[in-house]
This record gives C-alpha cells, sequence and structure tokens, in this order.
C-alpha cells in the first residue's frame, strides 16, 4: 500500500521548498588496511558543483541530489528504527544502499585501494548554530571490502 | 492561443526535459549498475515484493543493465514527441517516466518530479480528448504551476529567518554546495540577504496575479524564467528549469482567458 502511495504522491505535491533550515545529514566515512587502522573521518559526498555551464544538464549535481535525498530517507528509516534490535535496520534497503553508496564513494574520491576495511556514520550537523555538535545518528560496524 | 496548439507545445518541451532527463540517467549507468549505489538486487525486494511476476515484468525496463536501454528508449520517444506531438507518444511518455520513479522508489529529483508526472498525465488527457479535455487541462497545469510558487512564498513568509533575510543566507553558503566567494561576498551583506530573501517572497506569493492578464503573465514568466537559471546555478537544480517552463504555455494560455 505504501508503495502505490509513494507513486500517487508524485501527483500531489506538497510544494515546500527550502521553507525550514533544518540539520544537513551527513555520510562520513573512514577507511584503512584493517579495523585496527581507521583513518579520520571524511565526508563521503563531495560539494553540489557550480558552474554556469550546466544551468540545463548537470548529471553530478543530479546524482548528489539523488544521494542527499536518499540520506534524508535513510535518516527517517532510522528514526522509525527498533534501537533494541539494530540487524533489522541492516536490513532495510535504504541501508543496503548507503553501504553501497560509502563503498562507490571510497572508490570514486580514492579514499582507499581494495581491499579496504571501512566504517561509515550518519550526522547532523548543524548550519544554524555553528558552536553545536553535530550528533552522531549512527555508527556502522567495520566491514571489509574485496 | 488555440488549446491543443498550447498542449502541443507543452508537449515539446516536455519531451526537451525528457531528454535531458535520460541523458543524466545514461551519465549515472555506473551508480545504477550491479557494482554501483542503486543495484536492482537491493530495489527488487522493495519494489516487486516476493511476486517473481512482478520481478520479472519490472526487471525488463528496470534491471541495472537494462536500464541503460531504458533511457535510450525514453531519448527515441521523446524525439518522436519533438517532432510529432501525439496522444500516443506522450502517455507512452508517462509511462516510462512513472516506471523511473518505481525505480527510484518514488523520486529522484523531487519536486520536478512531481511537475513531470502532473505535466505529463494532463497534456495527455488533454491531447487524447481535445473537446472535453484540453482547457480543463491547461487550467489544472496553470493551477499546479500557481500553487507551486504560492505555497513556496506563503511558508518562506511565515518564517522569520525568512523575513530576516537568514535562511536564505544559510541555505546559500550550506556546505552541501561548492563554495562560490561572490555568492558569499553578497550573502554576507544582511541588506542584500534581507532585499534577496524578500524579493523572492514577493515573486513566489504574488505570482497567482500573472493570471489576471496577459501582460502581468509575460512580466511574471520572463522573472519566473530567471528565477530558475538562478536556482539551477546556485543550487543545481536544473531540471526544475524545463519542468516549470513546461507549464508557463498553459499560464499564459489561462491569462488571457481569466
Amino acid at each position: 500500500m505504501t508503495k502505490i502511495f509513494y507513486l500517487l504522491r508524485s501527483f500531489f505535491p506538497s510544494w515546500k521548498f527550502f521553507d525550514d533550515v533544518g540539520p544537513e545529514i551527513r555520510l562520513e566515512v573512514r577507511c584503512g588496511t584493517s579495523e585496527t587502522a581507521l583513518g579520520d573521518w571524511t565526508n563521503c559526498l563531495p560539494p553540489i558543483p557550480r558552474s554556469a555551464a550546466t544551468l540545463f544538464v548537470n548529471p553530478a549535481a543530479a546524482y548528489l541530489h539523488a544521494c542527499h535525498n536518499h540520506l534524508n530517507h535513510f535518516n527517517a528509516d532510522i528514526a522509525e528504527s527498533d534501537t533494541e534490535r539494530p540487524e533489522l535496520l541492516a536490513e532495510k534497503t535504504t541501508y543496503k544502499i548507503t553501504r553501497n553508496l560509502v563503498q562507490v564513494q571510497i572508490k570514486k574520491l580514492k579514499l582507499a585501494q581494495a581491499p579496504f576495511t571501512y566504517q561509515f556514520r550518519i550526522s547532523a550537523n548543524y548550519i544554524k548554530d555553528l558552536n553545536r555538535e553535530a550528533d552522531h545518528i549512527l555508527i556502522s560496524p567495520v566491514y571489509e571490502n574485496s | 492561443m488555440d488549446a491543443v496548439i498550447t498542449l502541443q507545445l507543452m508537449a515539446r518541451i516536455c519531451a526537451v526535459l525528457a531528454i535531458i532527463q535520460a541523458y543524466e540517467f545514461l551519465c549515472l549507468t555506473p551508480v545504477t549498475s550491479d557494482r554501483g549505489v542503486w543495484r536492482w538486487d537491493d530495489l527488487k525486494n522493495e519494489i516487486a515484493g516476493k511476486s517473481g511476476f512482478l520481478r520479472g515484468i519490472f526487471g525488463c525496463f528496470l534491471k541495472s543493465g537494462n536500464f541503460r536501454y531504458f533511457n535510450i528508449f525514453r531519448i527515441m520517444v521523446a524525439i518522436t514527441v519533438l517532432l510529432m506531438p501525439t496522444p500516443e507518444a506522450m502517455a507512452l511518455l508517462l509511462i516510462i517516466h512513472i516506471l523511473t520513479l518505481v525505480r527510484w522508489l518514488g523520486s529522484f529529483n523531487g519536486g520536478s518530479d512531481y511537475m513531470t508526472s502532473i505535466l505529463l498525465l494532463f497534456v495527455s488527457l488533454g491531447l487524447f480528448f481535445p473537446e472535453s479535455m484540453a482547457a480543463v487541462a491547461l487550467w489544472y497545469i496553470a493551477f499546479q504551476s500557481t500553487l507551486s510558487y504560492f505555497k513556496a512564498g506563503f511558508y518562506k513568509l511565515k518564517a522569520q529567518n525568512w523575513r530576516s533575510g537568514t535562511a536564505a543566507r544559510e541555505f546559500i553558503i550550506s556546505p552541501i554546495y561548492e563554495r562560490s566567494q561572490l555568492l558569499e561576498t553578497l550573502m554576507k551583506s544582511p541588506v542584500f540577504s534581507r532585499l534577496s530573501s524578500w524579493g523572492i517572497i514577493f515573486f513566489e506569493i504574488t505570482f497567482p496575479v500573472c493570471l489576471f492578464h496577459q501582460n502581468l503573465a509575460a512580466l511574471y514568466l520572463a522573472a519566473g524564467f530567471l528565477f530558475h537559471l538562478l536556482n539551477a546555478y546556485v543550487f543545481g537544480l536544473n531540471r526544475f528549469v524545463f519542468a516549470w517552463i513546461a507549464t508557463y504555455p498553459a499560464l499564459y494560455y489561462c491569462s488571457f482567458r481569466s
């Protein structure tokens, strides 16, 4: 039923754009050769490029917007998840996509060379209040990528 | 302006939008592949559940390898619409668009996907039933387009940080976007950020007046075009440009009849 709903929503939009400056949901990653040799946390997604040459066609921005939209959906799934059973969250499609995204970005940004070990975290960063520390919403287990 | 000619013009703009969207998806083939981000193996359960039949049907179009050919087909259909904006070709573009939304679990690019859905559905209906539906379709699209600006402006007007100019500054200098020295310098000025905020609020909230007179419509549509170009530059929202411009012929048509 929810699947039909998300398609129907497309025909009845809320038309709310940029109405509230919420926290920035950030995907960060650290990687290394082993679990004990993980590096510093790094932002997994580069900034959305700005260029007058890409006013009409901008696949890089389309990709990054899709990634940020996905992170917001994942954040909603985390909020709804059962904190006592974290293994259920790992079975969700949004979790699997996030893990794929991390692996793709590690290779794209050349953060490590295969085989590598990595861990990711989702954090809320407060743009309105720069003095406020980021909230780490989720920290993943350490994974290996062969 | 004749209703059917207006719909045909809108169909052609939708076709340009479809070509851009499909081309961007083709550029993103690596991230929709089996080693990418949005892998069919992960998505198929969410989309088709356990049904082998549904998985087979959706997989034909949306499976990682097939999605590439699906987008090439989308470009071919869009070129057909550009040359001959028939209702059948428009309906096919609508079906392709809906299948694309299914692959992205409802939406890839938020607002632009929603406006594209409304456009493709109502332009198709208007072209299929020109006698009874053409004018209704144009008025409905004009209504949705007007509502999109008005509601966006209304929520901004209600927000104190938009009225003070801080929200515009925070959005524009957000670390999500590439740094721009020019934008940062401009937005550091409280006068500029407040003026630009009120400019956006005024434009959006007064947008419905464009329906009252064709001269006002011409003025607002020109301003709207610039507004979307600016958004494309500042926020990388290029897909919104053609999605909203495709509604403009409907707004112009309605401004003559109100």
